[in-house]
């Protein structure tokens, strides 16, 4: 007569894991001895309550739609997609200074017009460089002071806002507007940042020691604000939770700087 | 397989796995995309797509927690309105029971967590032993053994949240 099967053997048994040759033995044994039969049932038992745990963990998941993949690297495919925009920009500045040259063309009189006006450097999109006024108090910002900025329409119901390496210095702050889409705005040296969208979701990244003012929709039914890894802001219905230290909480949520 | 169908394949498997081993549905979102964004830049060779896209994915997930020191989910966080609504016997309960299981996960080592995932996830011994670096003949004491432990933490768990 055999010794007791190991714990090992007998959870490779259940798992469908031990070799064919070793099954019938093995079955045999646990089949006339007791305690390794009750050995079997204390790991289903186990097994069936870790599954069960698990289940409880995935309801309250939250119900979001499965995202688009990822587009596939095709190395011919990707070289073109290289190649284009730079041809592209080629052939339209030949066209353009071709057409600058061209005495009274209409591209002559524009390049003209536009270096007598002193334009405000701006970086991108949305936001307008009109001054805002500030919720907090304080002088209102200069005619010409930079912004950089982006507006993305929730997704599901649901929005996300992501600050990736923020420099120590950034001061953030959130409000909530009747509007429908999120709006993330830099000024003064958070202008540096660059914006990456998805549906429903802005990612910040190398935002400068400036501002960053994010404008939530109020009807989003959720949303989060993630700064440096740490979450600074849920919004869960018509309830928001602020999970750092806020210094003002009025009309608008402004955080202390990021350290 | 091409990789769209790969992706419809495996993800909803793979944010499953992460969310269990986070507790986090936006860190699970995020590291699940990350690692099928990585594979469509580096593509590996065909039918080792699954264990590579769990262990990048998991790696991930325990990179973040390293570097960022991540603070515990605070899920009692002051509101902004002052009154505090009374919740609902039914969400209470669950939170309750959600807190207990991830209780008893959290006192097993992280290799008894990610074994005892992907086996959730229909992975075999020989791809588990390949992700947490374990001899394959090992897999079985070990998960039998994890199994005993969460059940021992998840019952004293439910023992202690009982009025």
């Amino acid at each position: 007569m055999i010794a007791h099967v190991s714990e090992a053997t007998l959870q490779a048994l259940l798992d469908d894991e031990l070799p064919a040759t070793e099954q019938p033995t093995v079955r045999e044994h646990v089949a006339g001895c007791l305690a390794c039969r009750q050995e079997v049932q204390a790991l289903r038992d186990a097994d069936a309550l870790f599954s069960a745990a698990m289940r409880r963990i995935d309801a309250a998941d939250l119900r979001r739609p499965m995202p688009l993949p990822p587009r596939a690297a095709h190395p011919w495919r990707a070289a073109v997609w290289r190649t284009l925009p730079r041809a592209a920009v080629l052939v339209l500045g030949f066209a353009g200074v071709a057409a600058a040259a061209l005495p009274g063309s209409p591209v002559r009189r524009w390049v003209a017009a536009l270096a007598e006006h002193d334009a405000p450097r701006a970086s991108v999109s949305v936001a307008s460089t009109r001054p805002e006024p500030s919720a907090v108090g304080g002088a209102a910002p200069a005619e010409t002071e930079p912004v950089a900025g982006i507006g993305v329409l929730p997704a599901a119901g649901e929005v996300r806002v992501v600050v990736e390496a923020p420099a120590p210095g950034l001061r953030v702050s959130v409000r909530l507007a009747d509007q429908d889409r999120v709006d993330v705005r830099g000024r003064a040296a958070a202008t540096e940042a660059r914006f990456r969208t998805a549906p429903g979701r802005v990612t910040v990244m190398g935002a400068g020691a400036g501002e960053l003012e994010i404008v939530l929709p109020n009807g989003v039914q959720r949303a989060s604000v993630t700064v440096g890894g740490k979450r600074y802001l849920t919004k869960d219905g018509d309830r928001v939770y602020l999970l750092v230290p806020t210094e003002s909480t009025g009309a608008e949520i402004r955080f202390p700087e990021y350290r | 397989m091409n990789f769209d169908a790969l992706f419809e394949q495996i993800y909803p498997s793979l944010r499953r796995y992460l969310h269990r081993l986070t507790g986090d549905a936006d860190q699970a979102d995020d590291a699940a995309q990350e690692a099928f964004a990585r594979l469509a830049r580096a593509p590996i060779p065909e039918g080792g797509e699954k264990g590579w896209l769990f262990t990048v994915a998991t790696n991930l997930v325990r990179d973040h927690a390293r570097t960022t020191a991540r603070r515990q989910r605070i899920l009692s966080a002051v509101p902004l309105e002052t009154a505090a609504p009374e919740r609902p016997d039914e969400a209470a309960d669950r939170a309750d029971a959600v807190r207990s299981v991830r209780n008893a996960l959290q006192l097993l080592t992280p290799r008894e967590r990610q074994m005892l995932l992907m086996r959730e996830e229909g992975f075999s011994y020989r791809e588990i032993a390949a992700a947490v670096d374990v001899a394959p003949a090992s897999v079985g004491a070990l998960t039998a053994r994890a199994l005993k432990r969460f059940a021992a933490a998840y019952k004293q768990q439910q023992g202690e949240e009982e009025p």
